[in-house]
């Protein structure tokens, strides 16, 4: 039984992380030799069996006797919320119960990484659990001392890109620390690290990095009248191909022919190549934008203003309020939209993004079940020195010098220049890619004419891919046009009175900010005092978390402490670092949270204002309702 | 004896709040703090032997002691927490009285409540 679970584990593991069975094979022996660890079973008071590390004489337990489900449980309720599309890293899986209940208390968004720092737990684990049923279709990051620790830094890294590093969590399970003191330390060396580097390129940014949160706002009003990316299911039809057409340098060599593919196939253009398109004479069918802080000019073309546009509520306000078309939106993780749709007992479907607005078209495109998805200017480099297409930020883009780049294998060249930040975007197709193969028939197909290599796509040029897949006229317009708004009229009316109450729910942050200030404020001075009253102490932290929690529930902070760079950084500066006593403790945590109730009052105050600005009116006696009003100010028809 | 068994149950659910919370790694030597007070509340539970308990109650305590101590030995925080939270600290909410679970459950609905005022 043990082996028959083992090797479905490994099949199961090479699917997602191809090549791993073989390295194990290989290296087994040496790395359990190298760590001289017994793992033994013991039966716990519950009857299940748990697992105790035996080393060096010493003999320690990963899991409890007695409960072994208990601190797993309350490890995972100290977390706080976990919101959708947090990273959550994990350093050990010497009890399972730790990754069962965080699986439980997030949502399918959030992404894991599982650091297993001892080869010989993880080996003893593929005999005893099934590690299918307890990650299903979550997107899971393994990383195994001795088989792949080389690429933990680089995971933590592409798992803290974008915004994310103030959503991250992490734990530790007891007793690795003592087990592996060095691995506890690197590992929590390299997330300082990252976490840094993501505040340090922030570093010359404004105090607080407020597009974010002000796009929303401003943007939300588009709502109410827009429609969800989950509508065009079934809606455009799938039995054409669908072309991602990205604005990569390769563009330039096949552009033209992709006007033979017009309305035999599904075109989705990401927002900077929507102006090269048009300069050429072909419509795109939809086209999509991600990018918060997108200039207005990459898609400022009267063609343009039209075309059904996939986006989030928080891209560029500018190009959201250029573009007069059919707006589509998806879930972005966002409490606030949630609760739009709730009140209408709808629900706002996601998919995953990637990062990019190239994977955001792309995920589109494998959602609305294409069976050929085929990539057209996306090199994921720098082809022929450059970096994107002409006609996109200049009319001819300039050669740069590429030099210090790092090269990756190429489509027609043996290597190309590339950044980090595209090869991430690279390994995300590869592993979308694959992960999309299992459960759906799809060709993938790369016709860029130039680039890196995509593995798991066939190469073709753009002209055979047109000759071999468009044979079928399709009218993906009247498809669209003829589609009607999420939100019937009444719907409307009832966000737009939603929307109007936004200035008092961010005013209730200003107020709850203040109170935990309070709280860390006599948390601070209970500390200094000798002989510290625990009593006190747990029921200061009680009320602080509480505090916490109604600001936590709030659906605007979501929204401020994404954009709340600096406090964020404030609470993070100071975690990873071991105190002595725990009135030492407690004086940091007072330290931190003070300073952090102090930017989040200030930072609230500044958003309440703003969406005062965005959705307070002055004539509050006229007739009509909130909505109406509302709409009125901000230049809304009815 | 009951504001020390009181005290000591507070203690140990301080002492496992600050390991979850703080995420400190120190609960073995944060323990140690505590062993005094077990001990003592250990001798007056097997001296009160006219309880009435089975003998299985005194051989699992014995169990959780033995735990304790090679937690100690082995400086293993897990079982340490084990046997302190899910071993001793039952033990003690026998001898802790409904009213004062009432009453902690009041004082927190009260916080709830001010918090929410």
């Amino acid at each position: 039984m043990p082996e028959k679970l083992m090797n479905r584990n490994l099949k199961a593991l090479e699917k997602r992380f191809p090549g791993i069975c073989e390295i194990m094979d290989e290296k087994k022996e040496e790395l359990l030799q190298k760590e001289s660890m017994h793992i033994t079973e013991e039966t716990a008071f519950t009857e299940e069996q748990i697992l105790v590390a035996e080393k060096d004489g010493r003999r320690l337990y990963l899991a409890g006797r007695r409960n072994p489900k208990a601190h797993a449980e309350n490890q995972i309720s100290v977390l706080g919320k976990i919101v959708p599309n947090a990273p959550v890293f994990v350093m050990g899986m010497g009890n399972i119960h730790y990754l069962e209940k965080l699986i439980e208390e997030s949502d399918d968004s959030v992404i894991i990484l599982i650091y297993e720092p001892l080869f010989s737990v993880f080996y003893k684990q593929l005999k005893r659990i099934d590690f299918e049923e307890i990650f299903g279709k979550r997107t899971v990051s393994l990383v195994v001392e001795g088989i792949n620790e080389e690429g933990l830094e680089s995971v933590v890294g592409t798992m803290l890109q974008g915004d994310k590093v103030p959503l991250m969590k992490y734990f530790i399970l007891p007793n690795y620390v003592e087990l592996c003191r060095e691995q506890v330390n690197r590992f929590l060396d390299i997330m300082i690290e990252k976490s840094k580097r993501y505040y340090v390129d922030l570093g010359t940014k404004m105090f607080f990095s407020p597009y974010q949160a002000e796009n929303f706002y401003h943007n939300i009003k588009h709502l109410p009248t827009g429609y969800k990316a989950f509508q065009l299911f079934r809606t455009i039809p799938a039995d054409v191909p669908a072309f991602v057409v990205a604005a990569g340098p390769s563009l330039n060599k096949n552009i033209k022919e992709l006007k033979r593919a017009k309305n035999k196939s599904f075109i989705i253009a990401v927002d900077t190549a929507v102006k090269p398109l048009l300069q050429e004479g072909i419509k795109p069918d939809m086209f999509a934008t991600l990018d918060g802080i997108k200039p207005l000019e990459l898609v400022e073309m009267e063609q343009a203003k039209k075309i059904p546009l996939l986006t989030l509520v928080t891209a560029a306000d500018a190009i959201m309020d250029y573009h007069t078309g059919k707006k589509f939106f998806f879930d972005e993780g966002y409490e606030y939209v949630r609760k739009l749709f709730e009140m209408n007992g709808k629900t706002l479907e996601g998919f995953p993004v990637g990062g990019s607005v190239a994977t955001l078209a792309f995920s589109l495109a494998c959602y609305l079940g294409f069976r050929t998805i085929i990539f057209v200017g996306q090199d994921l480099a720098y082809t022929n020195n450059r970096s994107h297409a002409d006609g996109t930020f200049h009319a001819q883009m300039l050669e740069e010098d590429t030099e210090d780049f790092m090269k990756v294998p190429g489509n027609y060249e043996e290597e190309v220049p590339t950044l980090t930040n595209l090869n991430d975007y690279r390994k995300w197709f590869e592993e979308y890619i694959e992960w999309w193969k299992e459960g759906h028939e799809v060709t993938f197909i790369n016709a860029t004419e130039g680039g890196a290599k995509i593995e798991g796509t066939e190469l073709m040029t753009l002209a055979e891919v047109i000759d071999q897949e468009c044979g079928k006229e399709v009218d993906i317009s009247s498809c669209i046009d003829g589609m009607e708004p999420v939100f019937n009229e009444k719907e409307q009316e009832k966000i737009w009175d939603y929307l109007y109450d936004t200035p008092k729910q961010v005013h209730e942050i200003v107020s709850l900010a203040r109170e935990g200030k309070k709280l860390y404020h006599q948390l601070d001075k209970l500390c200094k005092k000798g002989n510290m009253d625990k009593r006190a102490y747990l029921k200061i932290l009680k009320r602080v978390k509480r505090n916490r929690k109604k600001i936590e529930d709030n659906p605007n902070y979501q929204l401020l402490s994404e954009s709340m760079t600096k406090a964020e950084q404030i609470i993070r500066s100071g975690q990873y670092l071991r105190r002595e006593t725990i009135e030492e403790e407690g004086i940091e945590l007072a330290r931190q949270g003070k300073k952090y109730m102090e930017l989040l009052e200030e930072y609230a105050r500044i958003m309440e204002e703003y969406t005062r600005k965005i959705f307070d009116f002055q004539d509050k006696g006229s007739a009509g309702s909130d909505g109406a009003r509302l709409r009125s100010s901000l230049g809304q028809t009815e | 004896m009951e504001e020390k068994i009181q005290n000591l149950y507070e203690s140990i659910n301080f002492l496992g709040f600050n390991a979850t919370y703080h995420r400190n790694n120190n609960y073995v030597e944060n323990s140690k703090k505590l062993l005094e007070q077990i001990q003592e509340f250990v001798q007056w539970f097997i001296e009160e032997k006219h309880f009435g308990f089975e003998q299985d109650i005194y051989d699992n305590l014995n169990d959780i002691l033995k735990d304790c101590e090679t937690a100690l030995k082995e400086h293993d925080n897990v079982l340490m927490m084990d046997a302190l939270e899910q071993g001793i600290a039952g033990y003690l909410e026998m001898f802790l009285s409904e009213e004062y679970f009432r009453e902690k459950e009041k004082s927190d609905a009260r916080e709830v409540d001010e918090q929410e005022s």
